[in-house]
């Protein structure tokens, strides 16, 4: 499980403004505004949690779907968990890159989303 | 060498990043021969052209300053492949982390999978978690790409590269042959993919030889 001010810095790194009150918030069901598809994606990377069923029960809820088997999705999980040895940064690199093949973005969509 | 009657049909490549990466074997191979002088002039040169060969082939390459533990790192999913080359690498590490990342596409690592290929700057690797399958995959990648990057496919498994075909030779004796030389072939490529010892096996000069002459044997 994930601190509430580390998986905050994380959104961050990924380019989510998501600040650890309002993760605080989220958790106490506080906040009505719903969580884009791409920020809940990034916040159940940032848990490893994408085959969670937490997750599914999720994306269900908010009418969201993402065009994977739960296989792929552990597979996903698999690898987020393995490289957690490696560096922050490398991570980060890491996490961003596999947030946009969850979302199945181009790469090039997701360079022009970054900047834009 | 024909026999009468027999029509010698040039071998079929097994994909087209094999028929890249023998394309790419033969120019980092023409250094060597006495037909002209090198085609490229640095390290830099040939890693941009791997680089544009990787591109050419449906992978996304780009750089990246903030990599430290990691060289690079290749991302394949079916949504596509993405090769992220740490940024302060010089030319020659740039050419050989390229090299690595068009083997693993080769060989198949790559294909429609969810997988994620890192490549660990020098003293990290102790962060290495990687299981013994992945490891025996890397050994792989890592002796394949040296191969190409010296010109000496010869080195790794023909059946990574062509697919042979069926010669059209009338008699038995002949189609027995071509049979025998395919089961070795893929004898060879399965003791390739498990084996680090059988990897280095492929890279002596005496190795080389053996199986050149077995295949002349075999194709007569």
């Amino acid at each position: 499980r994930r601190s509430q001010a580390v998986l905050s810095w994380e959104m961050e790194e990924l380019g989510y403004h998501v600040t650890q009150s309002m993760i605080s918030r989220y958790e106490q069901g506080q906040l009505d505004t719903p969580l884009s598809l791409e920020r809940l994606v990034g916040w159940a990377l940032c848990c490893d949690a994408l085959s969670s069923r937490e997750f599914r029960e999720l994306l269900a809820l908010a009418g969201y779907y993402l065009p994977w088997t739960d296989d792929d999705l552990c597979r996903f999980d698999e690898l987020l968990h393995s490289y957690r040895a490696l560096s922050k940064p490398d991570q980060t690199v890491l996490r961003r890159k596999l947030l946009w093949h969850v979302l199945g973005i181009q790469s090039e969509e997701a360079d022009h989303d970054a900047a834009g | 060498m024909t026999r009468p009657g027999e029509v010698l049909e040039p071998p079929a490549f097994r994909s087209e990043p094999a028929r890249r990466a023998v394309a790419i074997a033969d120019r980092f191979g023409a250094r060597r021969s006495a037909r002209g002088p090198a085609e490229f002039r640095s390290d830099a040169e040939r890693a941009w052209w791997l680089r544009r060969m990787l591109e050419e082939l449906g992978t996304h390459c780009e750089d990246s300053p903030q990599l430290s533990d990691l060289r690079g790192f290749l991302i394949a999913s079916p949504r596509g492949l993405e090769a992220v080359v740490a940024s302060h690498l010089d030319d020659a590490e740039r050419l050989r982390l390229y090299a690595h990342f068009f083997a693993h596409v080769l060989v198949g690592d790559a294909d429609g999978a969810i997988a994620v290929c890192l490549e660990y700057a020098d003293g990290r690797a102790q962060r290495d978690r990687r299981s013994p399958q992945a490891l025996k995959q890397e050994g792989m990648a890592d002796a394949v790409a040296a191969a190409m990057l010296h010109g000496r496919l010869e080195r790794t498994p023909r059946y990574l590269y062509y697919r042979d075909e069926p010669v059209r030779t009338p008699g038995l004796r002949p189609g027995l042959r071509r049979r025998a030389g395919a089961v070795l072939h893929r004898i060879s490529l399965a003791l390739f993919r498990r084996s680090r010892r059988y990897q280095r096996l492929r890279t002596w000069s005496v190795t080389t030889l053996v199986v050149n002459r077995v295949q002349d044997v075999l194709a007569a």
